[in-house]
């Protein structure tokens, strides 16, 4: 898997969200609450995740009376992997600081 | 009945991609289980966030509104040329450019560029290019003088036939075109020598022909010998035909303007008799060069040929 860019600081709230208990699998509303997303930046992310392999989704079995099933995702393997090595690269450098803040 | 945030993401999941639809569902999905009124509110503003920016509708929608605009104001300024019979070609030519341009947002479209730096490069260039024109456009629209708007009209040409014979160059050399090493150097080849023999023959048999009936003889000539060398299919035959074609009007345009600019005398024909005879010489330089014009648009209107062939006659993109 050629992949040489590190991911936005939003794609790694994701992915470590997800890697915290990779088998579990999880709904978009509850992934965003807890990364702080709103659905226009967690959907994006999400699909892209898809697109490459790393995250794998599936639909709620058995949904409540009256509410369509929801769909649920989760890392794959390769996605397991890669938030490792992310985990363990050195984080960015931070930014720096703008005028008004020094 | 939906209520209003429910009918929002029902509109947005309809400007989803068809492969995406598991998406759309799955936004609604979530908005379904979502209670609190403002909650509701702010999850479907951001579906629709989403579905706007990051599938590329927006992209699409600035990448129409750049080739309409610009097509529209060439079509403006070309509509003011007193010469009418340049009009209809170059409406042509640009019409069928901004259709080009309009596919061209297609990914990998020029094959070997692909999406790399280099081809966005590319693509950056011939906006710039693109703008260039509709600035020169927009700037004489207004001219005062005979002069400007003659100026005015030969950018507009030259500008035009620039970009048809880039597009149509790099499109044939696509990845994804059936144009094939073999028949792009046949092509080039029968084209530079034709336009070689056009050349020998106004340098040792002078002056320039001031008919450019023997280029055009040449050029259909050029073209059935690329057509002939390549007949393994019929796309591959006509893309060898076109060409070869354009490659032979542009060096033939290419090389009446250097010898009507640094050619010997003998070479230039007496084509202004009411001309002072100390002046003819002169002003048969600069004379001759106007009924190559004609060469030079139909080498634009041949390359827009090529590129519009080379567009439909590429490969499928594999799914």
């Amino acid at each position: 898997m050629a992949r040489t860019r590190r991911p936005s600081a939003q794609t790694l709230a994701v992915l470590n969200a997800l890697a915290e208990d990779p088998a579990t699998w999880r709904y978009g509303y509850e992934l965003g609450r807890q990364v702080k997303l709103a659905a226009g930046s967690l959907y994006p992310i999400l699909i892209r995740l898809c697109d490459r392999g790393l995250l794998e989704a599936t639909w709620e079995d058995e949904p409540p009376q009256g509410r369509p099933p929801r769909h649920l995702y989760r890392l794959t393997g390769s996605g397991v992997r890669w938030a490792a090595e992310l985990a363990q690269e050195p984080a960015a450098a931070p930014a720096r600081p703008r005028l008004r803040e020094a | 009945m939906a209520d209003l945030p429910g009918r929002l993401l029902d509109a947005t999941a309809h400007f989803l991609p068809a492969a995406r639809p598991d998406w759309g569902r799955a936004m609604r999905a979530e908005l379904a289980a979502l209670e609190g009124r403002g909650e509701r509110w702010r999850f479907a503003g951001g579906c629709m966030r989403a579905a706007i920016t990051q599938f590329r509708l927006l992209r699409a929608a600035v990448h129409l509104a750049v080739v309409l605009g610009a097509l529209g104001t060439v079509l403006a300024w070309a509509a003011t040329i007193g010469f009418r019979p340049l009009v209809w070609p170059l409406d042509a030519v640009v019409s069928v450019l901004a259709v080009v341009c309009w596919q061209a947002r297609r990914a990998a479209m020029l094959g070997p560029l692909g999406n790399g730096a280099i081809a966005w490069l590319l693509r950056a260039a011939g906006y710039l290019l693109a703008g260039g024109i509709a600035a020169v456009c927009v700037s004489h629209a207004r001219a005062t003088t005979g002069s400007e708007s003659e100026n005015g009209v030969g950018l507009l040409v030259g500008g035009v036939v620039v970009v048809a014979y880039a597009l149509g160059l790099v499109l044939v050399c696509a990845r994804s075109g059936r144009a094939t090493a073999q028949l792009r150097l046949t092509a080039v080849g029968c084209g530079a020598v034709a336009a070689l023999t056009w050349l020998l023959g106004a340098v040792f048999v002078p002056p320039i022909p001031a008919s450019t009936w023997w280029a055009l003889a040449l050029t259909g000539t050029a073209a059935i010998a690329a057509l002939s060398m390549n007949l393994g299919t019929p796309r591959r035959a006509l893309l060898a035909a076109l060409l070869s074609g354009a490659i032979t009007l542009a060096l033939v345009f290419c090389a009446v303007v250097l010898l009507a600019q640094y050619g010997p005398d003998a070479v230039i024909p007496a084509i202004t008799p009411q001309a002072l005879p100390a002046d003819r010489i002169a002003e048969s330089r600069i004379e001759i060069v106007d009924p190559y014009i004609l060469v030079l648009v139909l080498g634009g209107l041949v390359a827009t040929a090529l590129g519009a062939a080379a567009v439909i006659t590429r490969r499928p993109r594999p799914a």
